[in-house]
């Protein structure tokens, strides 16, 4: 009489192909989703080949050619020094994608060795990395980057390590909280108790475990990225003119506002909103706001 | 005469829960020894003490005062690199959760190849042929090893848990309600392989329970616990055919057999025969 | 008083569209006042079928056949109805009595809630008191004034075991009630819904893996395997003459505290069977 176990052979193949895993991501993004993919993926190949592609070249205007509406030669028209805003949305996408890259990596990185060091010692060294966070977290994110800026001088790296510095305890809040889950499963007592050290254990064991809740995070963190290095730039703090730079875009087009040419402005803070709100959604798809550690920024 | 592998003297361990409440005495200067190549069965209900006694062998509870020794040398908590590989080489542990002591995203081959890397200096193709052997030595193939726990069942997944801990080739393995979960035909199995493990390997068991019926297949002494004390301790036999303790006469009535009916009123039938 | 009739319950995979089948023509049928024990392993169906009746099967579930209860198709009630249903005559005790019970609320607010009809207060407070005596509660009022976190486990379940049985439904359906238990609380709370059950003449299905439990409070049992009942019959024809294979080899490998029970030399190893 035989009792069956349950795994037929064929379940027992290989752990999930990563073409499941795209399937799988497929579908838990939807259609919405699949179009948000597709415009984060038009912005970046914008960032990496829309400066070949521009038809103007973006920093070179004509006094003559100031604000021009749109038309066939200028697409979207021109701004205040008559350089074409289509090209400059497109090499601006460079610096408006690099600094957000800069900001999410350092943060996760960051974030996640912290999270993870308190985490595995827990006790006295959790409280003290907990203390310092709680600090960090009492400086407004871009009063901090202003003050770093102030004694390092402007430029789209240094804002955007400030900016790292001030997400880090947010990042680090949520990937300790999911952690701290993963440290107390029988599992990592198990290792423990194999003698395997707490290094192998962490790097091994418990970061593929977070892995999710780090990657959802960060692509969160992006969208708030942009926006807040734009706003570095539009304060004059980010990426110095003639640099094409979204933020800066708006900034620029303030005077242009007032006198009635919105056109730079709109189409910068369009772009924006649109890759913004395109990574929210994909990021909130893929593992929900929470992970992200704050409601709004 | 055998010596004993595990010596066990005047433990003890209080915990302090929540604010206002009084300590709890989870040992109770508890004593236990466990001969080489024998396997002792801890039996006890919740709150007896009898996980905080596994947790304390195996160091992932520190102790309040007494003393532990395995083969000789004591055996401590702390998390010192040396000691903890000391006490793997030591003593191991199955838990009794098969899906949670298994990293849920690592294949289980990778889980026991790991400890092989920690613990011994092999070529990667020893330590596969290491694995294989393993797999094999629990009843499991080579295609097991390369599957996630998802994709096991939960007999299966033990089989890897115990697998794991032959792995570090300790001398006593702490099984901590170890077939608890699993299905009667499975745990059947389990016990079986326990039991043939023991014999082929000569290794000692703390078989940590609360069911009293699994005893008798797998135990050669056992130990009844409870509020953190020994209350009687003896061979399978003596203990389960001529119980002394008023509780373990109790725990024996309560376990459902053929032709049993539940009474009402034995716990407090039990309260009053031990304040007596 | 209820009859099962035919039931199956096939769950779809979202991603492939596969039915995968978790019970295969379930037919029971249980009379007035009598008890039923459902006996299996995991992933036999029996907790499933339970769900059935309730009408809380789970997601992407197929389901056919029929539920009769008291003459009226329970698969085919409208909402509202099913839910007095529910409400009213059937009531389930299930194994974690802290999912019954909400954490923030003391006891006596679940036992009152679910007597709307008393509208005294104080009226319904004695009836509360009288219902925890009955389950063999002694400290009645430190009880009431409890909350979830404050109790043992065993003193949970005899509290939902009175909520269960304050408004005398015709139908109790229990699954694995005593499972979470230490075996002499096990006995206890066993002992009670035993006697209770008996005391006001309700049927009863007890799902269990136990089939000593089973079988000591039920009048008949039916052992299931894979979604199909195998055997159904009186706990002494089922452990003095089991007809079914595996209902032979389940009664001959359950550990026991009698004596030594080898494990059969049929018993496959796991490996022969992949």
């Amino acid at each position: 009489m035989a009792i069956k176990e349950k795994a037929p052979a064929a379940a027992l193949a290989a752990p999930a192909a990563p073409s499941n895993r795209l399937a799988a991501a497929r579908r838990r993004l939807g259609w919405t989703g699949m179009a948000c993919v597709g415009v984060v993926g038009a912005v970046v190949l914008a960032a990496v080949v829309g400066q070949f592609l521009a038809p103007y070249d973006p920093t070179v205007g004509s006094v003559t050619q100031r604000h021009l509406g749109s038309s066939a030669e200028h697409l979207l028209g021109t701004d205040q020094a008559g350089r074409d805003i289509f090209s400059r949305l497109l090499a601006g996408a460079r610096t408006s994608l690099l600094g957000p890259l800069i900001v999410v990596g350092a943060t996760a990185v960051a974030g996640s060795a912290l999270a993870l060091t308190a985490v595995w010692f827990g006790g006295k060294v959790d409280a003290f990395l907990g203390r310092v966070l709680d600090v960090l977290f009492a400086f407004p994110s871009l009063l901090l980057a202003i003050l770093a800026v102030a004694i390092f001088g402007p430029g789209l790296v240094t804002a955007s390590i400030a900016l790292a510095i001030a997400y880090i305890p947010y990042s680090a809040r949520v990937i300790r909280s999911v952690a701290l889950r993963e440290r107390s499963l029988p599992y990592v007592k198990a290792a423990e108790l194999q003698g395997i050290n707490g290094f192998t254990i962490t790097v091994r064991h418990i970061l593929p475990n977070v892995w999710t809740q780090i990657l959802t995070g960060s692509t969160i963190n992006f969208g708030y990225a942009i926006v807040d290095l734009a706003a570095l730039s539009f304060l004059g703090l980010g990426i110095q003119p003639p640099e094409a730079d979204w933020g800066l875009m708006i900034s620029n087009g303030q005077e242009s506002l007032q006198q009635g040419f919105p056109e730079q402005s709109l189409y910068a803070g369009l772009c924006i909103v649109v890759t913004v709100a395109a990574m929210a959604y994909i990021g909130e798809r893929l593992g929900g706001r929470a992970a992200a550690g704050r409601s709004k920024s | 005469m055998s010596s004993n592998i595990i010596e066990i003297s005047g433990l003890n361990k209080t915990f302090r829960v929540g604010g206002k409440h009084e300590p709890v005495r989870a040992l109770d200067d508890v004593s236990v020894t466990v001969r080489e190549g024998s396997c002792l069965a801890v039996v006890g209900e919740s709150g007896s003490g009898k996980t905080t006694l596994a947790r304390v062998l195996v160091g992932l509870e520190t102790k309040d005062s007494g003393e532990v020794r395995i083969a000789g040398s004591p055996v401590t908590a702390s998390l010192r690199r040396r000691e903890q590989r000391r006490r793997a080489r030591a003593v191991q542990m199955v838990f009794q959760d098969p899906n949670g002591s298994l990293n849920r995203r690592l294949p289980v081959g990778a889980a026991v190849d790991e400890v092989l890397r920690a613990h011994f200096r092999l070529s990667a193709a020893e330590r596969r042929a290491r694995v294989s052997e393993l797999f094999r030595s629990v009843g499991l193939t080579d295609a097991h090893a390369q599957s996630l726990p998802a994709n096991l069942s939960g007999g299966q997944k033990q089989r890897v848990a115990i697998a794991r801990a032959f792995a570090a080739e300790p001398q006593v393995i702490v099984l901590d309600e170890a077939v608890s979960a699993l299905d009667v035909s499975v745990q059947a199995q389990v016990l079986d392989l326990l039991h043939e493990l023991r014999r082929d390997k000569g290794l000692s068991y703390l078989f940590i329970t609360h069911d009293l019926s699994v005893v008798r297949t797998i135990a050669d002494d056992v130990l009844v616990m409870r509020h953190g004390q020994v209350l009687e301790r003896g061979s399978v036999g003596d203990v389960l055919d001529r119980p002394r303790s008023p509780y373990t006469k109790l725990l024996l009535e309560c376990a459902p057999k053929p032709g049993w009916k539940p009474r009402r009123g034995v716990i407090d039938h039990l309260n009053s025969e031990i304040a007596s | 008083m209820i009859a099962i009739e035919n039931l199956e319950l096939g769950i779809k995979d979202p991603d492939s569209g596969a039915l995968k089948p978790v019970l295969k023509g379930v037919s029971l049928e249980l009379g007035r006042g009598e008890a039923i024990g459902l006996v299996g392993e995991s992933g036999s169906g029996k907790s499933m079928t339970l769900r059935c009746i309730l009408g809380i099967g789970p997601r992407n579930a197929v389901v056919g056949g029929r539920i009769m209860f008291d003459g009226e198709n329970l698969r085919s009630l409208p909402t509202d109805k099913m839910r007095r249903v529910r409400a009213g005559r059937i009531a389930l005790i299930s194994q974690n009595p802290h999912a019954a019970l909400n954490p923030v609320l003391p006891i006596e607010t679940y036992l009152l809630e679910g007597m709307p009809e008393l509208r005294d207060a104080r009226a319904a407070r004695l009836r509360a008191g009288e219902l925890l005596e009955q389950v063999g509660i002694r400290s009645v009022d430190r009880v009431l004034k409890s909350f979830p976190h404050q109790l043992s486990g065993g003193m949970l379940q005899r509290v939902v075991i009175a909520g269960a049985i304050s408004g005398k439904p015709d139908l109790l359906l229990a699954d694995e009630p005593t499972t979470a238990l230490d075996v002499t609380t096990q006995a206890e709370v066993a002992a009670i819904l035993d006697e209770k059950r008996r005391d006001l003449g309700m049927s009863m299905i007890f799902v269990t893996h136990d089939l000593d439990l089973a079988a000591a409070v039920t009048d008949r049992l039916a052992v299931m395997r894979y979604g199909e009942i195998v055997e159904i019959g009186t706990p002494e024809q089922i452990r003095d003459n089991p007809q079914h294979p595996y209902t032979r080899m389940l009664m001959s490998i359950r550990p026991t505290l009698d004596g030594v029970q080898a494990v059969p030399a049929t018993q496959p190893e796991i490996g022969s069977t992949l």
